[in-house]
């Protein structure tokens, strides 16, 4: 029994070594996602995008707005004058949040030493809201000790300042499901297509049907299209059967027309086949597709924004977000299920896919070998 | 421009494997020409570049006078190719796959039904037509594969060693098969290491190790091993025969005294139909008596072991089995 066994032990471990661009890739591929995610997420939260309304004229505001300008979290886009302004642009998903510093804030601190500000949140985005909720606070807690200083100094007593912090919440209602089970569908959509696009090619190269397929007149575009089309509906009926369970079965909010979800996941669809078309032609064998197909779900967990936010990604790392199809899929799909937008509103994201996918099916053609061997 | 294949100095090399080595060939229109060599002598590799899919190292290509480096797509069209190992699809039925390669040739939808109905009627495979590619037996496998390569009427056929495996009768279907599309005036080019199936075809071309060693009509081939061809004779006499003189003898092979006082001698001549009549004449002048003289059958297989063996031609290994 030991002898067969350290037989088929002996011959496994030969296998898998003996291909050294599998052996590569099936040691790379984790260290490269390790990498990469230690670079991208060791550093702090930065640049969410913000608005800033500011009602209050008085002195004691420009301590604050000077601190908030200096934090390295929040990147302030827009400065309006009123909380409605500011409203608005959190729910149009211009910014992901925005302070405001009420009108007689200063008046309030001066007379009470007490104050108010509002964060307007926008809760369609997963964990970003307690990040910045704990930014607003620290930042409050630092204005709140400056100004009791320098009013102690001005006056000669000490004065105690506090002020607090109310957030508003836009979509603040939503639960897990509403704002994670899309994306999970959008996971589904990118997958299960890509990885059927990723091993078609080298399948047939590995069986010898290519062999015969390229003795005929049949061209690089016929072969690319043709593959591509059939798993794109597969890719829409995966979308479309996951939109209902997760709001039908599992009561997931949908503000969204079927037609425009349909139209997202066919755009993700597209981009995520090319990209998996693009495999099966630099790849060798089946299992080297397989390992960059599972490379792909992990970093796309990872690094799409629907898990942890890009905001905690470094800026020099966040690139790799936008060749994750997933990155704009997230993108499109919470403005028309939770935002409820029309696809019009969301069209910079989807058109992105296409074009993504135009560009890695030209890539895919001009790469793949009309020769065998 | 009369050739339909035509190689120059091909050259193919794998890394330090050179496994075709300045191969220069060319087959007619209209003939069966039969490459032949053992396994690794570079048939598969031959083939595949002239199908576009390997890239020759060194070296010209042409098939049916185009150059297939400067325009493979046109040559691609006059080729049905078999591949050595089947590469049809086997999750799909008989008919499917030819209905898929009927249409990928472009060829109008009237005209696939009606080639593949007189295909499937002469490769015998119509009560398959039916079922999974994948499921067929290895020889209807074959027949799928030939039927496909012929869909779209190509001029040229070239087949990868089709009869490997496959039971004589299958065998003897094929080359019928061969002869026929020959006598329609196509031009089919078939490797095989076969040598005996070979004597079916119009023309052989020896290859061993990349390079062409013989080619030739079957008879040619073989009377390039001995520079001629051999006969045997019994005879009865005084003398011991040990030499003879006679300008159509090409060498006295073997010499032995058998029982009964009798010698027999094998001859390698140039010409056995013209010689044969003039041997009892030689012989009694010379004092024997003839007591049978028969030409001694030469198998391809001898030849072919002879000329790939490289160096020494053991002629008493070929000859010792028709004595
Ligand atoms: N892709 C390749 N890489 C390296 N060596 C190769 C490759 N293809 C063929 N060879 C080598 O080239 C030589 C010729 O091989 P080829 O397949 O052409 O022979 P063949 O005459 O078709 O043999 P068989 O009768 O076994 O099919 C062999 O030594 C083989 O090992
Ligand atoms: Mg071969």
């Amino acid at each position: 029994m030991w002898e067969r066994l350290s037989a088929v032990i002996g011959k496994e471990w030969r296998q898998l070594i003996r291909d050294k661009r599998t052996i590569a890739l099936v040691i790379a591929l984790p260290l490269t996602v390790m990498t990469i995610f230690g670079l991208a997420y060791s550093g702090d939260m930065t640049g969410v995008k913000i608005a800033l309304a500011i009602e209050d004229d008085g002195p004691l505001s420009s301590v604050i707005i000077s601190e908030i300008f200096n934090s390295r979290v929040f990147d302030v886009v827009y400065i309006v004058d009123s909380f409605d302004e500011a409203k608005y642009l959190v729910e149009q998903a211009e910014v992901k949040g925005a302070i405001v510093i009420p009108a007689g804030f200063s008046t309030d601190i001066a007379n009470l030493g007490i104050g108010s500000m509002y964060l307007i949140l926008d809760g369609s985005w997963f964990n970003l809201p307690s990040a910045m909720q704990a930014e607003a606070n620290r930042i409050i807690s630092d204005v709140s000790d400056k100004i009791a200083l320098s009013l102690s100094v001005q006056r000669g007593y000490s004065q105690p300042v506090s002020i607090t912090l109310y957030s508003i919440w836009i979509h603040g209602s939503l639960k897990v499901i509403d704002i994670i089970g899309p994306t999970v569908m959008g996971i589904m959509v990118q997958q299960v297509p890509m990885t059927l696009a990723a091993i078609s090619i080298v399948r047939e190269r590995e069986k010898g049907t290519l062999e015969k397929l390229l003795t005929t007149p049949m061209t690089r575009f016929d072969l690319i299209i043709g593959k591509l089309i059939p798993f794109a509906v597969v890719g829409v009926i995966i979308g479309i059967s996951e939109l209902f369970m997760v709001t039908a079965v599992f009561g997931a909010i949908n503000r969204g027309t079927p037609l425009d979800v349909l139209i997202t996941s066919l755009a993700l669809a597209l981009a995520a086949l090319s990209l998996g078309l693009l495999f099966s032609v630099i790849s060798r064998n089946q299992l080297q597709t397989m390992q960059i197909s599972t490379f792909m779900l992990i970093v796309s967990f990872l690094f799409s924004g629907f898990l942890l936010p890009i905001e905690g990604m470094k800026n020099e790392i966040r690139f790799i977000v936008y060749v994750i199809p997933l990155y704009y899929f997230y993108q499109a799909i919470i403005g028309i299920t939770i935002r409820g937008v029309s696809i019009i509103d969301v069209i910079e994201p989807i058109l992105s896919l296409f074009l993504y996918a135009l560009i890695f099916l030209v890539l895919s053609m001009a790469l793949m070998s009309k020769r065998i061997g | 421009m009369s050739y339909m294949v035509e190689l120059i100095n091909l050259v193919k090399k794998f890394g330090n494997i050179v496994a075709v080595n300045g191969l220069n060939l060319e087959i007619n229109k209209g003939e069966i020409f039969a490459l032949l060599g053992p396994n690794g002598a570079g048939k598969t590799t031959t083939v595949r570049m002239i199908m576009g899919l390997l890239k020759p190292t060194r070296g010209k290509i042409f098939v049916d006078g185009i150059d297939i480096s400067k325009n493979l797509s046109e040559a691609k069209k006059r080729i049905g190719y078999v591949p050595q190992f089947f590469s049809l699809y086997e999750d799909l039925t008989v008919l499917e796959n030819l209905y898929f390669f009927g249409k990928i040739y472009d060829l109008p939808k009237n005209v696939i039904n009606e080639r593949i109905r007189e295909l499937l009627e002469a490769v015998n495979l119509r009560e398959h037509k039916d079922k999974l590619a994948g499921n067929l037996s290895g020889g209807l496998k074959r027949r799928l594969s030939f039927a496909v390569a012929l869909l779209h009427d190509p001029k040229l056929l070239i087949l990868d060693e089709p009869t490997a495996g496959i039971d004589p009768p299958l065998r003897r279907a094929f080359w019928k098969m061969f002869k026929a599309l020959r006598n329609e005036g196509k031009t089919i080019l078939v490797t095989t290491h076969y040598m005996d199936e070979t004597e079916h075809a119009d023309r052989i071309g020896l290859i061993s190790r990349g390079q062409l060693v013989a080619i030739g009509t079957p008879t040619e081939i073989k009377r390039k091993v001995f520079d001629g061809d051999l006969i045997r004779i019994v005879f009865r006499g005084g003398k011991i025969l040990t030499e003879l003189n006679a300008p159509w003898l090409v060498r006295l092979l073997r010499r032995e005294n058998t029982a009964n006082g009798e010698q027999e001698v094998v001859l390698i001549v140039k010409e056995l139909a013209s010689v044969l009549p003039k041997i009892p004449i030689v012989l009694k002048k010379l004092g024997f008596e003839p007591i049978l003289i028969e030409p001694v059958s030469v198998t391809l297989e001898d030849a072919f072991i002879a000329l790939t063996s490289g160096g020494e031609i053991n002629v008493g290994e070929i000859i010792r089995g028709y004595w």
